[in-house]
């Protein structure tokens, strides 16, 4: 029975990390500054192919072939902590060029733009490193199993991974709860006029938390990445489509509502896997999010109403 | 050869040909996740009319085959980019058959595709040398008056596995099965089970996921719960690979498995994790028989690498088919078709031949086995020959399934 | 004054006069359809047959075809963006459900292309109407979402619980199409035309499509200008507001997507006539998403729009992506030129969405408009 409830529990927070990992990022740009960024899938995307050209030396197909074998082989170590500090770089450049011109236009502009420069990316990487699928070839700390209470054997690497998301979590919901940025953040988007009046740069905290929502979408291509197979299209079947569901679900703005969704979604996902099967469980998940909006429009922790 | 001289001379899609050159069209997925294999396919596509029309490789030891085109008309090869999409695949090869006028075609990688293939090749009355796709709908349900299928079908690497199996892992095993939750999937597992129940084995359980899905972690976790001996994976691609990687993240690196169609576009991503799995290709080049080295060195003349099953499996079909052609003494579809149901031939994959049932091939099934990644930066090969298992060992009944849900239409004007 | 500017000043007034007919006649109601049977008349001929153009544009008939059903889509699409501001990322249901709906009654019963039509269209709205009732009372964004998921459960569901009914991952081929008007006539689909109207237009298939798209194209031509036209505009503006003004905003939303879901029913049960095949990825979120980037780029604000941008779109898709030409010098480097029709398709797409809403319409609006008052100015000063 033990064993049987440890399964069930790992499962479940297994497939939850993920979804919230994926959608983390997009969450924080939606929510704090109510920016549609499809293009978070890109970053996503970016990250993972970063992580394996920092962490190796890779054969690659597409353009670069000619230029194979491509990589700094620096490990598997540096590259989960490069990985993040460079899409925070990215973050901000994107910031900057992209998303501040957009932010006065409507959501659905915003959406369809992000929507453009995502497939623009993936077309790039495709054209560039091949369309096959890369794995990650893990050093022995980071793959393999565990086991617990000497039956059952859990896959290392998720065990990580469930740990980790927990601690960026925490550590988001420090920056919102305790730091002056994060407190300048929150209001500005309650109105971002007011904020600057008052003499805070809500610009600057605006890049700031666009730039933290990048760095997480690579972080989450560097941890959930190796657990699957890189390629290009990833970024909008992996990443895209269970982010929007979880961001949606859970209620925009509130990452509480995106870790809720996350676990939600995947305890449905789990539970009627295994009592039907794998297609059931996608269409479970889909039906998940229809009938959450259809009983509450705005997602669970969602506001009353959402103003475009 | 002067035969029905009334019939013959009847219109009948691209027939009579125009001018001097005849069309052969390929229809593969040249961009793409599965552009791995279809690259290669094309690649001996090309080789094949090159032989053809001027000779060299198999050709030469075709008496059928003259080395200067085939019944006097030059081979024009016409090419389509099916993206492994029906769509554009419907598109490209209506294009090749309007505008190219085709009275051939081979290639491709994707089963959806091949199907999609099948009612418009029956339509135009164009030959459809279906090659690679492993689904048994193919020459089952959805078998086509003008299809001939000369690759395995999955019940055909079924058997072989079932001949091999036991000899590899042991009497009296217990297997598990994971398998892409649709038809394909589906059928392959019924298929399996039966036959390696035949043989002793016993299946444990099954746990079927979603196709397009790559988080395996539920099929494991279902997989750990029976402690199998043998894994029966019917993936393939990117979802292959992941699940091969997540398995191994779970202790089971040592699990012997086996996955029924083993080619480059699920080789490539996997790597390392599918050293010594087992399962099934179309040829080896290592295998077959002594023409098999007299295609690998003229392919690797041309292109500077070994070829595999997708360059070897349209290769021949553009061959054994221009034999058919010269064998009737014309072009005329509908006798090229019937000339082909009874049609027997010996190139390197080993003997082969159709039958007028279901349009399937008897043919040997080669049982190959993973590679590790230093063999395979020695080789540029992914796979290494275990065993070729003969047509007559592998052939099934029209009685039996998918041969049996095969209602073949009759070739209609 | 003299006889030399007498003339001068009449011929000022006739040419000035000739641009003003012009404007008169474009804005006129039967311009669009006059237009849409016009272009219809010729496209075959000009992508397929045409002597120098179609050999340059390497087009073929079944593309051609293949353009204006899908066109028939994107019209069909546009009209829940453009008259409500609701952008659907799961249209693909409607497009799958009309095309599979068309596929088994052809299976199953008889495969009448008129009944086809119409019970692809009515299954399509059915859902339209269920769907409807849940999606619309969603935020933009979140209606955006949403319909994909909706879309998404209708792929799984034919993919494999229902794939006894659907065909699965193979979808339905060889679907059973009969002549039209249950045979009277004997008017098979595929039966040639007589003469020169073969050159035009090959087949009475072709002419069944062109008649739905002109009657598509008036029909939505009609809502744009008819009060309806002016309402949606209201709630596209601002929703708020429409509704505090006393317009029933629930129920022209509702409408706007019946007749959307209809309308693409509709083109999708023309695929199923005219590919003899429904297919699983008519279901899927990339089929959707193709549709609103054919729109988009097109131009959503106007009836043509879509059309181009189903025209352009199907071009890189299926011509251009097989171009194998390279560029001389870098050509070993970048490959053919033919890989790279998805990047530059999506590039223009984002590049229209952030700089010229109206698309490649508004693009060409733009350059007429400039050449125009160049001609103007030319015919001005003599």
């Amino acid at each position: 029975m033990i064993d049987w409830a440890i399964s069930f529990t790992y499962l479940v927070l297994s497939y939850a990390s993920v979804f919230i990992l994926v959608a983390i990022g997009f969450s924080i740009a939606f929510g704090s500054l109510r920016f549609v960024n499809l293009a978070h899938g890109a970053l996503y995307l970016i990250g993972a192919y970063l992580g394996l050209f920092v962490a190796f030396e890779m054969e690659v197909g597409g353009i670069a072939e000619a230029w194979s074998p491509i990589g700094l082989g620096w490990g598997f170590a540096a590259a989960l902590l490069l990985v993040p500090v460079a899409l925070f770089a990215i973050g901000i450049v994107m910031e900057r060029l992209i998303a501040k011109p957009m932010y006065d236009r409507s959501m659905l502009d915003q959406l369809l733009v992000t929507f453009g420069i995502l497939i623009v990316v993936q077309e790039l990487i495709a054209i560039l490193f091949g369309r096959r699928g890369y794995t990650y070839d893990r050093p022995g700390w980071a793959s393999g199993a565990i086991s617990v209470s000497g039956v059952t054997s859990l896959n290392r690497w998720r065990v990580y991974v469930i740990v980790l998301t927990v601690l960026t979590l925490l550590l988001l919901y420090a920056f919102y709860k305790f730091t002056d940025i994060g407190l300048a953040v929150r209001a500005g988007t309650e109105d971002d006029e007011m904020v600057e009046l008052l003499g805070i740069r809500v610009g600057r905290a605006f890049m700031l938390i666009f730039a933290i929502g990048a760095a997480y979408a690579g972080l989450g291509g560097i941890l959930a990445g190796p657990i699957f197979t890189v390629n290009p299209e990833i970024g909008i079947t992996e990443v895209l489509i269970p982010a929007l569901l979880v961001v949606i679900v859970g209620g925009v703005g509130s990452i509480t509502g995106t870790v809720v969704a996350g676990l939600l979604f995947g305890f449905v996902f789990v539970s009627v896997d295994a009592l039907l099967t794998g297609t059931w469980a996608r269409i479970g998940i889909f039906t998940l999010a229809v009938v959450v909006l259809t009983i509450k429009p705005t997602g669970l922790f969602g506001p009353e109403e959402i103003t475009t | 050869m002067a035969g029905c001289a009334g019939d013959q001379e009847q219109p009948l899609g691209n027939y009579p040909i125009d001018g001097d050159t005849v069309g052969y069209g390929f229809n593969g997925p040249l961009s793409g996740i599965l552009a791995a294999d279809g690259e290669q396919q094309r690649d001996g596509f090309e080789l094949a009319i090159d032989h053809l029309n001027n000779g060299g490789g198999l050709v030469d030891h075709i008496d059928d085959l003259s080395g200067d085109g085939v019944l006097d008309y030059e081979v024009e090869g016409y090419t389509g980019d099916t993206e492994g999409d029906e769509n554009v695949a419907t598109d490209t090869l209506e294009r090749m058959i309007d505008r190219d006028e085709i009275m051939f075609f081979t290639g491709g990688i994707s089963s959806s595709v091949e199907v999609a293939s099948i009612p418009i090749a029956a339509d135009n009355h164009v030959v459809h040398g279906a090659v690679f796709s492993h689904t048994g709908e193919i020459t089952g349900t959805d078998c086509g008056p003008y299809t001939f299928r000369s690759a395995m079908s999955a019940r055909t690497s079924a058997e072989a596995l079932a001949e091999v199996l036991p000899e590899l892992f042991g009497e009296d095993q217990e297997f598990f099965q994971i398998y892409l939750d649709y038809a394909y999937g589906q059928s392959n597992r019924d298929h399996m089970q039966a036959l390696m129940e035949d043989e002793g084995w016993t299946q444990v359980g099954t746990s079927a996921i979603a196709y397009g899905e790559t988080d395996h972690e539920t099929q494991i976790n279902d997989l750990a719960s029976e402690e199998p001996d043998v894994l029966v994976f019917t993936s393939m691609g990117d979802a292959m690979a992941s699940g091969l990687s997540q398995l191994a993240d779970r202790g089971f690196e040592d699990l012997d498995v086996v996955v029924p169609l083993l080619s480059a576009f699920s080789m490539e991503p996997a790597g390392e994790a599918a050293e010594g799995v087992v399962g099934t290709a179309n040829w080896h080049p290592s295998g077959g028989t002594d023409w098999s080295d007299d295609f690998t060195e003229a392919f690797e003349d041309e292109y500077g690498y070994t070829p595999g099953q997708a360059a070897m499996e349209v290769y021949d079909a553009c061959l054994h088919y221009s034999a058919a052609v010269e064998e009737n003494g014309s072009f005329h579809p509908e006798e090229v078709a019937e000339t082909l149901e009874t049609f027997e031939w010996e190139y390197a994959m080993g003997e082969m031949g159709y039958r007028e049932c279901d349009h399937q091939a008897t043919r040997p099934a080669y049982v190959v086995e993973g590679v590790d990644e230093e063999t395979y930066e020695d080789t540029g090969i992914w796979l290494d020959l275990v065993e070729e298992i003969p047509g007559s060992e592998t052939e099934y009944s029209c009685d039996e399934e998918p041969a049996s849900n095969c209602e073949m239409p009759a070739r209609e004007d | 004054m003299s006889e030399e500017s007498v003339t001068q000043v009449t011929d000022e007034k006739a040419s000035i006069g000739l641009w003003e007919r012009w404007d008169r006649i474009k804005t006129t109601e039967r311009f669009p359809i006059v237009v849409a049977i016009g272009f219809v008349s010729l496209w075959s001929w000009f992508f397929a047959r045409s002597p120098i153009i179609s050999d340059v544009l390497r087009g073929y008939h079944s593309l051609a075809t293949t353009i204006l059903v899908w066109s028939i889509f994107a019209i069909g699409f546009n009209l829940l963006l453009h008259q409500t501001g609701y952008l659907s990322f799961g249209h693909a249901m409607f497009w799958g459900v009309g095309s599979y709906a068309a596929a088994l009654l052809a299976i199953h019963v008889y495969g009448d292309p008129l009944l086809m039509l119409s019970v692809g269209t009515g299954v399509a709205v059915l859902l339209a109407a269920i769907t409807g009732l849940i999606a619309l009372r969603l935020h933009t964004v979140y209606f955006s979402i949403v319909t994909l998921a909706m879309a998404q459960i209708l792929y799984y569901l034919s993919l494999s619980p229902l794939d006894g009914l659907t065909g699965g991952d193979d979808g339905l081929t060889g679907v059973p199409v009969e002549p039209l008007f249950f045979g009277v006539g004997n008017f098979y689909l595929q039966t040639p035309l007589p003469g020169v109207f073969h050159t035009l237009w090959q087949d009475y298939q072709y002419l069944l499509i062109a008649v739905v798209f002109v009657a598509v194209v008036a029909f939505v031509n009609r809502v744009r200008r008819s009060p309806y036209g002016l309402i949606f505009k209201a709630i596209r503006e601002n929703e708020r507001r429409a509704a505090l003004v006393g317009v029933d905003v629930w129920r022209y939303k509702f409408a706007a997507y019946l007749m959307s879901g209809a309308i693409t029913g509709l083109a999708g049960a023309l695929l199923t006539i005219e590919s003899q095949s429904s297919l699983l990825s008519s279901l899927y979120w990339l089929t959707s998403g193709e549709v609103v980037v054919m729109a988009i780029l097109g131009g959503a604000g106007s009836v043509f729009g879509p059309v181009i941008g189903a025209g352009v779109f199907l071009y890189f898709d299926r011509v251009f992506d097989g171009i194998a030409w390279a560029p001389p010098l870098i050509g070993d480097i970048t490959g053919p030129v033919g890989q790279y029709w998805l990047l530059i398709l999506t590039a223009l797409f984002t590049v229209v969405v952030a700089w010229s809403p109206q698309g490649i319409v508004g693009l060409l609006k733009q350059l007429a408009g400039t050449v125009r008052s160049k001609l103007e100015a030319a015919t001005r000063d003599r």
